[in-house]
């Protein structure tokens, strides 16, 4: 009889719970929204979660923030999106997942709301992103669609340092690299300063400094350093007219080469295992000279306070380029996209507004996000604190995107495997380039 | 006739929730993965059934075939190295009188470490730039280099974290099954003057040959599974160099959304842990039980 009537309160409580959710408990959902968000962890992203609070209290909405390391960033989103779930309602995407998240119907279109007074007031100002990074971080080129904005951007830059130009290169009749479309280096010049600083020096660890500091670790790393070179040797991984692969041209194979040329010549050995960290070590320490690199950490790591002795030597210019061209930096980044399974799809959108608003962008770049607005790039506090963004505007500018298809990802793995192989001197250029060709067009060729 | 049947079909109710838990959380999956593979199915489309397509691509595919070679390769050495170590270090504590539990403990700690700490540990220590052991080989008048970025480097510094994580496990099942054995035949042995390898050969490999066998099985299947050592250490790299079937499957499934490719990775994983646990447990029934007597 206990046991009976225990049965009957433990039910009693259950119908009584369940009707208070069906009832109070609704309209308190109604009054409070909370936006669950998951970003890549970085600078730019720690800035944002520090100044979430200011959101919620003018907003009255109330945000979840998830900062997940890329892998898992990754490993989330997949899963997630490929159970349809409303688990998040504003993710942060590389550019490289948006055209597979968008094929596949995971995101949703904004344009609308970008039209709508309402919900995008004039102050947003989206013709202050800078235009290239607005499509090709927030949008579809297939079917035309607008599904986020830009939060995060990266380009190349190369970074070298004062004192050891006026030391070794000046005297040998190096101007110094350029801030122009003219005076920007050679790759050759690049090549030539790299060997020239390649030497013994009592300030680098070990008494032995490198020319050049590199990333090329299996991956992301390695495959955007490079496509700096493939750009600048006038070289492309696709016709973009009929999506024909083109890793097979002469340009490409050259370009391989000149970038397997460094590793153990002008640059460690072990750069085959460094990725952003270590690359940034190698030029903050003193044990590499310069970087012709996409590195988004480079920037505060060599101007943040105590990083770096050298940190009063170090400048930037734009990436090298080819003789007669100009350089062609590849451009990468993140964008903040809308979920197409939101519950608060207005809310959230909102919320996205807010972030990348002129405003909260400056502040974001303060506290070392990378910028993607005009009005950041020219903003005085930004530039005395990051010099760099003085040549990073116009870097942004001039990059080139990468395919937007949505087989990218596999494309990017086909073009690590095989340029690993030619620095390991496990492949010839001309080899790993017809790999490249057959399997690319394999690939894009797929239904 | 009655009397007959009953007692079966109780056995058979007996079985159900065994059953069910098994088919819900194996056969079930098993069946989704085995139909994935012999679809077309990706992130953008959805699965039309294409047969064995699929499967035909793979086996051609140079990428897939250097992943089972590297996977075979790094499960056998570290299985192999991880069970001899750990028969070597279990028979050396089992000697050590009263401070052997002690030692056990000492000796354990790797296992109470996930996986990815343990890699990533291991590649802070072996850093080109800031790591422990190439600054010591460096200091030691070697070349300044990290054993990650070189392909052979990498595979080796894999099956070493692998190894240091898991011979304790090793070391745990030998040191168990000499606790086990009657201590008065080991004093004896010792009272009539066997040598060490006489001790060992005669002694202690018929007592342990049972576990040798479990733990061969049990190293071999989890390395042919590794997945954290080397997405944490090498991240795969340099190139595929360390690029395990299971990080191969992983960048189909997650970085490329490719299902039935992932799919089919999975399946071929399974068909390699099945015939190489049959053929361990053969080699072992022949050679080792058969020798094995007290």
């Amino acid at each position: 009889m206990r046991f009976l009537s225990r049965v009957v309160l433990a039910l009693a409580i259950v119908g009584l719970s369940g009707c208070d959710r069906s009832g109070s408990g609704k309209a308190a959902d109604q009054r409070q929204v909370t936006l669950n968000v998951a970003f890549f962890k970085s600078p730019a992203t720690d800035a944002a979660i520090a100044l979430i609070p200011e959101f919620e209290h003018q907003s009255g909405i109330k945000v979840s923030f998830e900062a997940l390391p890329y892998n898992e960033l990754q490993d989330k989103l997949q899963t997630v999106f490929l159970a349809k779930t409303a688990q998040y309602d504003v993710v942060m995407a590389d550019c490289i997942w948006i055209p597979k998240f968008a094929e596949a119907g995971h995101l949703r279109n904004i344009d609308g709301y970008l039209k709508d007074q309402n919900l995008t007031p004039t102050a947003f100002k989206y013709d202050d992103i800078v235009t290239s990074v607005g499509d090709y971080l927030g949008r579809y080129p297939k079917n035309g669609t607008t599904y986020g904005f830009p939060f995060m951007t990266n380009t190349h830059v190369l970074a070298y340092r004062e004192d050891l130009f006026k030391k070794y290169l000046e005297p040998a009749g190096f101007a110094p690299p350029g801030m122009t479309l003219e005076t920007a280096w050679t790759w050759d010049d690049y090549l030539r300063a790299s060997k020239l600083l390649t030497k013994d020096f009592p300030d680098a660890p070990g008494g032995h400094m490198w020319g050049s500091s590199m990333q090329a670790r299996a991956g992301a790393w390695l495959v955007y350093e490079w496509y700096d070179w493939l750009y600048g040797f006038g070289g492309a991984d696709f016709d973009y007219a009929t999506m024909k692969a083109r890793f097979d041209s002469p340009e490409v194979i050259a370009a391989m080469k000149a970038y397997a040329s460094m590793v153990g010549t002008v640059a460690p050995p072990g750069v085959t295992s460094w990725g952003h960290e270590e690359e940034t070590q190698a030029l903050a320490s003193g044990q590499c000279a310069m970087d012709a690199t996409w590195n988004v950490e480079l920037t505060e790591y060599l101007v943040g306070a105590g990083k770096s002795p050298f940190t009063k030597e170090f400048r930037f210019a734009l990436s090298p380029k080819r003789p007669g061209g100009t350089p062609t930096p590849d451009m990468g980044g993140y964008g903040i996209l809308l979920s197409a399974y939101s519950r608060h799809p207005t809310e959230a959108y909102r919320f996205m507004v807010w972030l990348t608003s002129p405003e909260i962008h400056q502040r974001i770049v303060l506290a070392g996000g990378t910028p993607y607005r005009y009005s950041a790039l020219r903003d005085p506090e930004v530039l005395q604190k990051y010099p760099v963004y003085k040549i990073y505007g116009k870097a942004l500018e001039l990059s080139i995107y990468r395919a937007r298809v949505p087989q990218w990802p596999e494309i990017q793995d086909v073009i690590s495997k095989e340029l690993t192989a030619v620095l390991l001197k496990q492949k010839s250029a001309e080899d790993a380039a017809t790999a490249m060709q057959t399997r690319v067009t394999e690939i894009v060729g797929r239904p | 006739m009655g009397k007959s049947t009953r007692p079966h079909w109780r056995s058979w109710w007996s079985f159900l929730p065994a059953g069910a838990v098994v088919g819900l959380l194996t056969l079930i999956p098993v069946f989704l993965v085995l139909y994935a593979s012999l679809t077309d199915w990706t992130e953008t489309s959805g699965p039309t059934l294409v047969g064995i397509t699929g499967y035909e691509h793979l086996l051609r595919d140079s990428y897939f075939v250097h992943s089972t070679k590297v996977t075979i390769t790094f499960a056998v050495a570290s299985s192999l190295l991880s069970v001899a170590l750990g028969i070597a270090v279990a028979c050396a504590l089992h000697s050590f009188g009263r401070w052997r539990f002690a030692m056990l403990v000492l000796c354990s700690m790797p296992l109470l470490i996930s996986s990815a700490t343990a890699a990533m540990v291991w590649r802070l220590a072996l850093n080109e730039q800031t790591g422990l052991i190439p600054q010591l080989i460096y200091r030691l008048g070697g070349a300044r280099v990290g054993p990650l970025a070189d392909p052979n480097g990498a595979l080796l510094s894999a099956c070493v974290v692998d190894v240091w994580q898991w011979t304790p496990l090793v070391i745990l099942l030998v040191f168990a099954a000499l606790e086990r054995a009657n201590a008065q035949v080991i004093d004896l042995a010792v009272v009539d003057g066997l040598g060490a390898s006489t001790r060992f050969w005669r002694l202690f490999v018929p007592i342990i040959s049972p576990v040798i066998s479990l733990a061969l099985l049990i190293r071999f299947s989890d390395a042919l599974r590794a997945f954290d050592v080397a997405q944490v250490l090498t991240s795969g790299g340099p190139g595929n160099a360390t690029e395990f079937l299971s990080l191969f499957a992983y960048a189909r499934l997650i970085k490329f959304g490719n299902y039935s490719a992932a799919a089919i990775s999975a399946v071929a994983m399974l068909a390699l842990a099945s015939v190489a646990l049959l053929v361990i447990r053969f080699l072992l029934r022949r050679r080792i039980f058969e020798r094995g007597t007290l």
